[in-house]
């Protein structure tokens, strides 16, 4: 199975909303669509779904035009929702069943992943007090009922009912708690062990870095940097340095032409221009005695390099 | 218009849930059961209001009849009772005191007949006497029971003349009489003005509600799903017209079964109050605007026609109101989107009480050809023998050509109107989106 998006375009009036977007997806995995505000990720999204029309290019699922009715997919939107007023079991049924689920397969994996999201008590009347030998059961909520991360839990079990095979996820984690975002987390790197094909948009870049291999960061239109991102990284080379000691190198630092970035009770935060550098600077340390408590060296993170990128194109 | 094969994917779905919802909404269950009360409780509040109540069996039940028969003619009982049920125990007592004493001897459960030549007048008199606060005044069985005695008294004046059993027959039997105008009569195999009035008006009013409701309806419907950002995960799975569809006979089916419970209500009302008040009060009001219950009698072939046309006026209604749906972000928009149907759909209305009375064949023709008007106005012309059959089918073809073009610009927008956020769309927009969406195509 393969995605490949390719030259995807889309101007409202003379506004170029996306420019000739191309990127693939040849084995399982994560995708990552990076990019500030306004870049146009959800419109790229919503052209490879069809759900807005594209002024040019194409979106190929094993070498045909993607369709709902060729590819399975499941989909989380950046704007998400529910009836309000509706009961939540006939809500997953009625989107499992535009998905093509029958009732009693719907009715059975509601019930996994309502157990898997911890959201059962809201979807099933729940037993709450009994009066004797009369037991009172509790109506199950309705949509507005909910909190917003609960409400978020069920949207991610529309998206996933279906059992699809494409899963698109526009900012996935946003506006949940740490708690919830662990449980969304291990769902995903579940889903990527089963061999699905996921493509995540999101602007937390700590958490597109822990499952993503390929990204393509959009800024203004256009793709400013595509790629592995190991390879992205390596390119960068291994220019992050921190160094934790017990007293202040400034002038050490300095002395090597070591940028120096961050410094918080003698921990530094600092950028080399090469492996080299860091080393000279960790040469004259041991020469001046002074005990060096942590060196570590690492290449760039996704954040900075998404924040670079960024920078640079907008100054172009 | 090049029809995808799964371009109604998911219809059923839509259809189901839509319809599920419907029903199941309090607000509609609460607005339906305040609908069937009023359906219910309408005939019988009107009966009381125009000074009719229950009425009686029929059976007259007194104690005790007198009967004080002051002239030469024998009456006889079995010409009473051979008059109906309710007579057939009557038993007459002859009176032990005079017509003078009825006032203070009289009881409250008995009748005082009394037939008696008027010499002055040349005539003869029946009085049925009955105390004023007893059971049987104003009973519509004493009413009877005189209308009986007068007929058994005129057999008694015949029988006395010697007629036979065959003269008293011919002599005795029902005269129907009828006056009417010239001009009414030469006139009289056509429906006359004001039923034909009545019937353009009842039909344009069920039309009229059923396409104001339809319209209300949908454009919350779409609306909702709107500003429930919903929509977005609705279209990865279904085609934009599978949706409107979907929605769209969804509250078709709703409709109808209101319009079937509120009819099946009312007659059962009629039916049932019937039995037990006096509806004649009713029926006179409704005889005087030209209506009776045999105009709602049709012929399956009739009914067909009807119902067509009902269908296609709904489903143009209906299309323009999930258009406008579409264009609205903000539940805000719903009252202005809804606005503009239920202009035309009250503009077709007006258009087709004001032509009726013209009784012209060229307006007739027009209005049921003019798509919109046409759903108003063809079957009741039709019904009226206005329009033949050729011109009433032509009539469904342009009415299936306008759904057919609306369906078409539905293709065209709908799908950017769904996730379109901000002032609602207007018509001349929606055109021009369609036309830039041919040009697109087109390069």
């Amino acid at each position: 199975m393969s995605l490949i998006v390719s030259d995807l375009s889309k101007k409202y009036g003379n506004k170029t909303v996306v420019d000739h977007i191309s990127f693939s997806m040849e084995k399982p995995g994560v995708y990552a669509l990076l990019g500030t505000n306004g870049a146009g990720k959800t419109t790229t999204i919503r052209m490879m779904l069809g759900i807005l029309a594209k002024d040019g290019g194409e979106v190929l699922w094993n070498g045909a035009p993607l369709q709902v009715d060729t590819c399975n997919v499941g989909y989380l939107a950046e704007e998400r929702g529910l009836y309000p007023k509706y009961s939540l079991m006939d809500q997953l049924i009625y989107f499992a069943g535009i998905k093509g689920v029958p009732k009693a397969e719907a009715k059975k994996r509601i019930a996994y992943w309502a157990d898997r999201l911890e959201v059962a008590e809201y979807l099933y009347p729940q037993q709450t007090a009994t009066k004797g030998r009369r037991v009172k059961k509790q109506k199950p909520k309705l949509a507005d009922q909910l909190s917003k991360g609960n409400q978020q839990k069920i949207q991610f079990m529309t998206a996933l009912l279906s059992d699809p095979e494409l899963i698109i996820l526009d900012e996935p984690m946003s506006g949940l708690d740490p708690v919830n975002t662990d449980l969304f987390k291990e769902i995903i790197r579940e889903e990527i062990a089963k061999g699905k094909y996921l493509i995540m948009s999101s602007h937390q870049m700590a958490t597109v870095e822990e499952f993503c291999t390929d990204i393509t960061i959009l800024n203004r239109s256009k793709a400013v940097l595509q790629g592995n991102l190991n390879e992205i990284k390596k390119s960068y080379g291994r220019v992050n340095l921190n160094l934790k000691v017990e007293q202040d190198i400034r002038p050490y630092i300095e002395a090597a032409g070591v940028q120096l970035l961050t410094e918080k009770e003698f921990e530094y935060q600092l950028k080399v221009e090469s492996e080299a550098q860091a080393n000279g600077l960790l040469g004259s340390l041991i020469q001046a005695k002074i005990p060096v408590i942590r060196f570590d060296l690492r290449e760039p993170s996704l954040h900075e390099i998404f924040v670079e990128k960024v920078g640079e194109a907008n100054e172009d | 218009m090049k029809i995808e094969k799964n371009m109604f994917a998911g219809t059923g779905q839509v259809y189901r849930f839509t319809l599920k919802q419907l029903i199941g909404s309090r607000m509609n269950v609460i607005s339906m059961i305040v609908m069937m009360v009023l359906a219910l409780f309408a005939l019988p509040v009107m009966t009381f209001l125009s000074g009719s109540g229950f009425l009686d069996d029929g059976v007259l039940e007194a104690s005790a009849i007198y009967l004080q028969n002051d002239t030469a003619y024998e009456l006889d009982v079995e010409d009473v009772r051979a008059t109906g049920e309710a007579f057939s125990d009557v038993t007459f007592v002859t009176p032990t005191y005079s017509v003078e004493e009825v006032a203070d001897r009289l009881g409250e459960d008995e009748l005082f007949v009394h037939i008696y030549k008027d010499a002055a007048a040349e005539m003869f008199a029946i009085e049925v006497f009955s105390q004023p606060d007893g059971e049987l005044y104003e009973s519509s069985a004493v009413d009877q029971l005189t209308a009986a005695i007068t007929d058994g008294f005129q057999k008694a004046q015949y029988r006395a003349l010697g007629a036979t059993p065959e003269q008293l027959a011919i002599a005795t039997a029902q005269v129907e009489m009828e006056a009417e105008y010239a001009s009414d009569y030469l006139a009289s195999d056509q429906i006359p003005w004001d039923v034909q009035y009545f019937i353009q008006i009842f039909y344009a009013v069920v039309v009229m509600m059923v396409s104001i409701l339809t319209v209300s309806y949908i454009v919350r419907s779409v609306t909702e799903e709107k500003t429930s950002k919903l929509v977005e995960v609705l279209m990865v799975s279904l085609k934009p017209l599978a949706l409107l569809t979907g929605k769209i006979l969804a509250v078709m089916t709703y409709i109808l079964f209101q319009m079937v419970v509120y009819v099946g209500c009312f007659i059962l009302s009629y039916k049932v109050s019937g039995r037990f008040m006096d509806m004649s009060g009713v029926d006179s009001l409704l005889a005087q605007n030209g209506i009776s219950m045999e105009m709602f009698h049709m012929g399956p072939a009739l009914a067909a026609v009807v119902l067509l046309s009902l269908l296609l006026a709904y489903m143009t209604y209906a299309l323009v109101a999930g258009l406008m749906g579409a264009g609205c972000s903000k539940t805000e928009d719903v009252q202005s989107a809804v606005q503009v149907p239920t202009m035309i759909c009250m503009a077709a209305y007006i258009v087709s009480c004001v032509t009726s009375p013209l009784n012209s064949p060229t307006v007739a023709l027009v209005t049921s050809l003019v798509p919109f008007v046409s759903g108003f106005c063809a079957p009741v012309h039709y019904l009226l023998g206005d329009i033949s059959m050729g011109v009433m089918v032509l009539s469904w073809l342009i009415q299936m050509v306008v759904i057919a073009g609306l369906m078409f610009f539905a293709t065209k927008v709908y799908r950017d109107l769904i996730i379109h956020k901000g002032e609602r769309v207007r018509i001349l927009d929606m055109i021009r989106m369609a036309a830039a969406s041919r040009q697109q195509k087109g390069a």
